[in-house]
C-alpha cells in the first residue's frame, strides 16, 4: 500500500459505534426538517463505504438534516456540508445522529 | 452550519520570508497574549524542550519559530495535535510580556497581506518608524499617499482597525507627518500652470 | 486498496507535453472548464481494464502547448472501486511515478466549499504542485454567500483562481497559471487526515477566508417542492415524459412533412432531369431513398436531443433520477440508469454514453447491455411502414387508434426487456467486490448556458449525423448495387419470357435474379420459422448496418413492382416459393413476428462502435450483438407462433 492509501484507509478507525445508546438514532428515522448532529457509524457498515459517506460531508460533528422522501418513501434527500445529498435508506440507517433537542 | 469543537478548528499559514515561521490560526480566541513560556499537554513538552526559537501569541494567532534542524513537514502534525490538545485547557497556559516584538511581528504580518498590498497600489509606502514598550506605535506614510488628502480617512482608519482587531495590548498610534494638513496652497500645486 | 499497473496506466495520448490533471467533484463544472480550455481539441481513450472514459485535450497559450487530463468526476481520493483505484492512481505518487502530472488543478465549486475542502485535503497530501479553481462564484453571491479569495489562498498556502464558468477570462486565468506552475506556492505542511482534525481546518480555513455559507437556494427549494412532491412531482413527471413522446409523434410532424416534401421535389427533379437510366435510379432510389427515409426523422431527433440537453443542463434529469431510483432499483440499477435509458429513446449512442455518470462498473455494463432494447428512433420508420401493413389508419381497438396502440405496445416491450435485460446482466455480473452505495448530488437549479447546450445537442448528434452519412449511406449504395446486379441483356430476358419494353416486368425480373435475392435465398433457412422471404431477409440483413436501412431496402423491392404505388406493392407482394408459396408475405403473423424482430434485434454499427468505445474492449459490443441476435429471432417466433395459434 502506498503511503497516502494507507493514511485515507486509517481515516475511520475511530468513528464507528456497536452500541448505540438511546439518543443515538439512525438518520433514517429523521423527520424532515429536524436538525441533527452526526455521531458515528454503525459497526456494520463496511469500511469503504463508512470512508466514501465521510468523504461526502458525514463527519462526526456537522449537521445534517432530511431535506425530502422521494414519493416511493425512498430515497432519501439530505442536506449536509451546506449542499444536499441523497442516500438510500439503506446506507442512512447505518449513519447515527442525535437531535439537537 | 456545522457544529464544531471550536477547539479543533486551527489551520497553520506560512509568513512571509521566514521559512522557519508558521502562525497557527484558532478559531477560538487565544487564553492570552504575548510570549508563551507555559502550555499543557504535548505542546508544553515541545516548549520545553526548546522545539521552538520563540513562541508569540496575538488573539487568534500562535506565532512559532522552528528549531533550525528541525523541519515543518517532519513535526508540522505533532505540533498541530499539541495544540489542539492544549487548547482544550486554556487556564493552563503562561505567557510573559513581549509588546514590542509581538507588535512588530503583526505590523509587519499586515504591512506584507493585504493592507499593504492596498497601499502599494495606490503608489504607497508605511514604515513603522517606532515601536515602544507600552504599546504605542508610530508610522510614517510616504510616496504618493502622503500628499492625498483622502489618506486621514481611508489609509489611517484601515491600517488602525486592522491592527486593532488582532492586537488586544496596542496602544496609541501616530502618524508620522500627519499633522500636515492639506492647505490650499498644496492644491494649487495640482493644477497646470504656465509657469515651468 | 490501490492496484499497481505497469505504467499506472497513464501513457499519455498525447505524449512530449506538460500534463496537468484536472480533479474536481461532479457536477463542479469540470466539464464546462475542459471544454473552455480545449474547445473541440479532445481526444477520447479508455484506462486501460476498467469501462472508464479518459478525456485528454490541448490548450494553446501564448506559444505554449499544454495537455490537460480531464479526471473522472471524484469526491474523494480513496477508492471503493477498481474504477477509482486508476483515477487515484494517476494522482498517487508512488503509484504514478514517472508518468506524474506537472500539477494538479482542483476544481472546487464555491457553494459547496465546506465539502470540497475535504477532497482538497486529500490531494495536497500528496505533496504535488496543487492549483485551485474555484468555480460558481457567481453563485455563490447570488445566494448571499460570500469568500476572500486572497485570504483564501494565504489560508491554504496555494494559488486560488476564481472562475465563472463560460466566461474567457476564467479560461485565460487558468492557462497563465498552468505556464507559471513552477512558481505555484505550496503550504509547509499538509492537512490533516483525522477526520476530527480535518474538520477543524476545513472550519478554521473557511472561517480565516470571511466564508458565507450561501443561504439555502430558495428558488430551488420552492421549484423542488413542486416538482419532487409525491403527488404533483409524480404527475409533472408523468407529464414530462408524455411531451417526451408527444414530441417524438407530433410536435415534429410539420418539420417532417417539409423534409418529405423536399426530398419528394428532388426526387422528381433527378427522374426528370437524369436521362441515363442507371443513374436516374442511383439517384433517385439508393442516394435520396435511403437520405431521405432517414433525414425525414432529423427534425424530431434533434428535438429529442435538446429536449435532454434541457433537462440535463437544468438540473432536472437528477430529479428524474431521484424519482425512478426506487423502480431502478428493482432492475437491480439505480436511478441515472434511467436518465441514461430515456436518452436511448432518442438513439442509443448518447445513451451509452451518457452512463459514464454510474459510478459503479457493473451498473454501466448493465445499462449499456440493456440500452439497445429501449426504441430509438431509428426504429421508428420501420414501425411505421409495417404498422401500416398491418392495420389501416381507421382501425380502432376500443376508444384508442389501433397504429397508435400497436406503437404504444411496441414502446413498453421495449422499455420491459430493457429493464429485464438490465436485471439479467446485473446478477450474472458475478458478486465480485463490495456493492457500491448509491448517493447522488442534487445540484441546484441553473439556466444553462446555451454554449453548454448546443455542445451537448452537438456531442449527441456527431454519432447519429455520422451514421446517417457514412453507414446509411454506404449500405443503401451497396444494397442498390445488390439489388441491380447482375446486369441483364435484352436477350437474356426475352429467353426467360419477359418483356425487356415493359419496364415494371424488367425490373422486377432484375431483382428476382440479383445478387441480392442470392444471398437472400441462402439465408433461408433461418428465418423462415419466421415467415421472411428473400426481400425481408436481405432487408433484414441490410438493416445490421442501420434499421432506417430495411425501409430503403424494401422501398427499392416494392418500387420496382410498382414504381407508382411502392405502398401496395408491398400490400399485395406474395411469397414465390417454399412452405408459403402463394400467399401473401406481409400477413398478420409475418409482420408481427418482424415487428418483434425489430424490437430485439441489434441492428446498428454505431451502437456496437459506442460499446467498443465506452467500455474499451469488442467484448461486450460481440455478447450485446449475439444475445440481441438470438433473442430476436426466438420472441419473433414465439410471436409468430402466438399470432397463428390466436388467429
Amino acid at each position: 500500500m502506498t503511503m497516502v492509501s494507507e493514511v485515507l484507509s486509517a481515516r475511520c478507525i475511530n468513528c464507528r459505534i456497536t452500541r448505540p445508546t438511546g439518543t443515538q438514532v439512525p438518520l433514517s428515522t429523521l423527520k424532515a426538517g429536524v436538525k441533527a448532529v452526526l455521531v458515528g457509524f454503525d459497526d456494520s457498515l463496511d469500511a469503504p463505504t463508512t470512508r466514501r459517506l465521510m468523504d461526502l460531508g458525514f463527519l462526526p460533528g456537522r449537521c445534517v438534516e432530511l431535506v425530502r422522501k422521494a414519493p416511493m418513501r425512498d430515497p432519501l434527500m439530505f442536506r449536509v456540508c451546506d449542499y444536499e445529498l441523497v442516500l438510500r435508506g439503506a446506507q442512512a440507517g447505518k449513519i447515527l445522529v442525535q437531535t439537537e433537542a | 452550519m456545522s457544529t464544531t469543537s471550536a477547539a479543533f478548528a486551527v489551520h497553520a499559514e506560512q509568513v512571509d520570508h521566514d521559512p522557519r515561521a508558521l502562525r497557527w490560526v484558532s478559531m477560538s480566541t487565544l487564553p492570552g497574549t504575548g510570549r508563551l513560556v507555559r502550555c499543557p499537554g504535548s505542546l508544553g513538552e515541545l516548549l520545553d524542550q526548546d522545539w521552538f526559537t520563540d513562541a508569540l501569541a496575538e488573539r487568534h494567532g500562535l506565532w512559532l519559530w522552528l528549531r533550525d534542524d528541525l523541519s515543518w513537514s517532519g513535526v508540522g502534525q505533532q505540533v498541530r495535535r499539541g495544540l489542539v490538545g492544549a487548547l482544550r485547557a486554556p487556564d493552563q497556559w503562561g505567557f510573559e510580556d513581549a509588546t514590542e516584538d509581538l507588535i512588530r511581528v503583526v505590523l509587519r504580518d499586515v504591512l506584507a497581506g493585504e493592507t499593504g498590498e492596498y497601499i502599494r497600489s495606490h503608489g504607497g509606502n508605511i514604515e513603522p518608524t517606532r515601536i515602544s514598550a507600552d504599546g504605542s506605535v508610530e508610522l510614517e506614510l510616504s510616496g504618493a499617499c502622503s500628499d492625498c488628502p483622502a489618506r486621514g480617512i481611508t489609509l489611517h482608519d484601515r491600517v488602525e482597525s486592522v491592527l486593532r482587531e488582532r492586537l488586544t495590548d496596542l496602544g496609541e498610534i501616530s502618524w508620522h507627518n500627519a499633522h500636515r494638513e492639506s492647505s490650499p496652497q498644496r492644491l494649487f500645486h495640482l493644477l497646470p500652470t504656465r509657469r515651468r | 486498496m490501490t492496484l499497481r499497473h505497469p505504467g499506472s496506466g497513464a501513457v499519455q495520448l498525447t505524449p512530449q507535453l506538460e500534463r496537468f490533471a484536472l480533479v474536481g467533484s461532479p457536477n463542479a463544472g469540470k466539464t464546462t472548464l475542459f471544454n473552455g480550455l480545449t474547445g473541440l481539441r479532445a481526444k477520447t481513450g479508455n484506462y486501460p481494464g476498467v469501462t472508464v472514459s479518459r478525456y485528454e485535450g490541448v490548450t494553446r497559450f501564448s506559444g505554449h502547448e499544454l495537455l490537460i487530463e480531464d479526471l473522472p468526476g471524484t469526491y474523494s481520493l480513496d477508492p471503493i472501486s477498481p474504477d477509482e483505484s486508476i483515477v487515484s492512481g494517476i494522482i498517487d505518487p508512488e503509484v504514478a511515478e514517472h508518468d506524474q502530472p506537472r500539477g494538479l488543478i482542483a476544481l472546487l465549486d464555491a457553494t459547496s466549499l465546506r465539502r470540497s475542502l475535504g477532497l482538497l485535503a486529500q490531494l495536497m497530501t500528496t505533496r504535488q504542485p496543487v492549483a485551485v479553481v474555484l468555480t460558481f462564484t457567481d453563485e455563490l453571491a447570488r445566494r448571499q454567500g460570500r469568500v476572500d479569495v486572497a485570504a483564501l489562498s494565504r489560508a491554504l498556502g496555494l494559488r486560488v483562481i476564481p472562475v465563472i464558468s463560460g466566461r474567457g477570462d476564467g479560461v485565460r486565468a487558468v492557462q497563465e497559471a498552468m505556464v507559471e506552475v513552477d512558481s505555484w506556492p505550496a503550504p509547509a505542511i499538509v492537512p490533516p487526515s483525522d477526520h476530527d482534525e480535518l474538520r477543524g481546518w476545513v472550519d478554521s480555513v473557511l472561517a480565516a477566508a470571511g466564508y458565507q455559507v450561501p443561504e439555502i437556494d430558495s428558488r430551488t427549494r420552492r421549484i423542488d417542492g413542486l416538482l419532487l412532491h409525491p403527488v404533483s412531482g409524480t404527475l409533472i413527471f408523468l407529464a414530462v415524459m408524455y411531451a417526451f413522446f408527444q414530441i417524438i409523434f407530433t410536435v415534429a410532424a410539420p418539420m417532417q412533412d417539409q423534409v418529405e416534401a423536399f426530398f419528394g421535389w428532388l426526387g422528381g427533379l433527378a427522374s426528370e432531369g437524369i436521362t441515363i437510366g442507371w443513374l436516374s435510379s442511383f439517384v433517385s432510389d439508393a442516394l435520396l431513398g435511403g437520405l431521405g427515409g432517414v433525414l425525414v426523422f432529423l427534425p424530431q431527433i434533434m428535438l429529442l436531443f435538446v429536449m435532454i440537453a434541457l433537462m440535463e443542463g437544468t438540473g432536472y434529469m437528477s430529479r428524474a433520477a431521484f424519482l425512478m431510483d426506487r423502480v431502478m432499483a428493482r432492475a437491480g440499477l439505480e436511478g441515472r440508469a434511467f436518465v441514461a435509458l430515456l436518452s436511448s429513446l432518442a438513439c442509443a449512442i448518447p445513451g451509452i454514453m451518457a452512463t459514464r455518470s454510474l459510478p459503479s462498473a457493473k451498473d454501466r455494463i448493465a445499462t449499456i447491455m440493456a440500452a439497445p432494447l429501449m426504441t430509438c428512433s431509428a426504429r421508428l420508420p420501420v414501425y411505421v411502414m409495417l404498422i401500416a401493413l398491418l392495420v389501416s389508419p381507421d382501425a380502432k381497438l376500443g376508444p384508442f387508434g389501433a397504429q397508435g396502440t400497436v406503437m404504444f405496445g411496441l414502446y413498453l416491450l421495449g422499455a420491459v426487456s430493457a429493464m429485464s435485460a438490465a436485471w439479467v446482466f446485473k446478477r450474472i455480473g458475478g458478486r465480485s467486490g463490495i456493492a457500491l452505495p448509491f448517493y447522488m448530488e442534487m445540484p441546484s437549479y441553473r439556466l444553462p448556458s446555451l454554449r453548454t447546450v448546443a455542445l451537448t445537442v452537438w456531442e449527441s448528434s456527431k454519432a447519429f449525423l455520422r451514421k446517417v452519412t457514412s453507414i446509411i449511406m454506404i449500405t443503401t449504395i451497396v444494397m442498390w448495387a445488390l439489388l441491380n446486379l447482375p446486369l441483364h441483356s435484352d436477350a437474356d430476358m426475352l429467353a426467360a419470357g419477359v418483356d425487356p419494353t415493359d419496364e415494371v416486368a424488367a425490373s422486377a425480373y432484375v431483382i428476382d435474379n440479383s445478387l441480392a435475392a442470392s444471398v437472400g435465398n441462402a439465408v433461408e433457412p433461418v428465418f423462415e420459422p419466421l415467415g421472411f422471404d428473400w426481400r425481408i431477409n436481405i432487408g433484414v440483413l441490410s438493416s445490421l448496418a442501420a434499421r432506417e436501412v430495411f425501409v430503403a431496402t424494401l422501398g427499392q423491392v416494392a418500387a420496382a413492382q410498382n414504381p407508382d404505388n411502392p405502398g401496395s406493392a408491398l400490400q399485395t407482394m406474395t411469397v414465390d416459393s417454399g412452405a408459403r408459396a402463394g400467399e401473401k408475405l406481409f400477413d398478420t403473423a409475418t409482420v408481427i413476428a418482424l415487428l418483434v424482430f425489430f424490437v430485439y434485434a441489434m441492428q446498428c454499427m454505431s451502437t456496437l462502435g459506442v460499446i467498443r468505445r465506452e467500455t474499451g474492449t469488442w467484448r461486450w459490443s460481440l455478447i450485446a450483438f449475439g444475445y440481441l441476435s438470438v433473442l430476436a429471432w426466438v420472441m419473433a417466433f414465439a410471436a409468430r407462433s402466438l399470432t397463428l395459434a390466436l388467429l
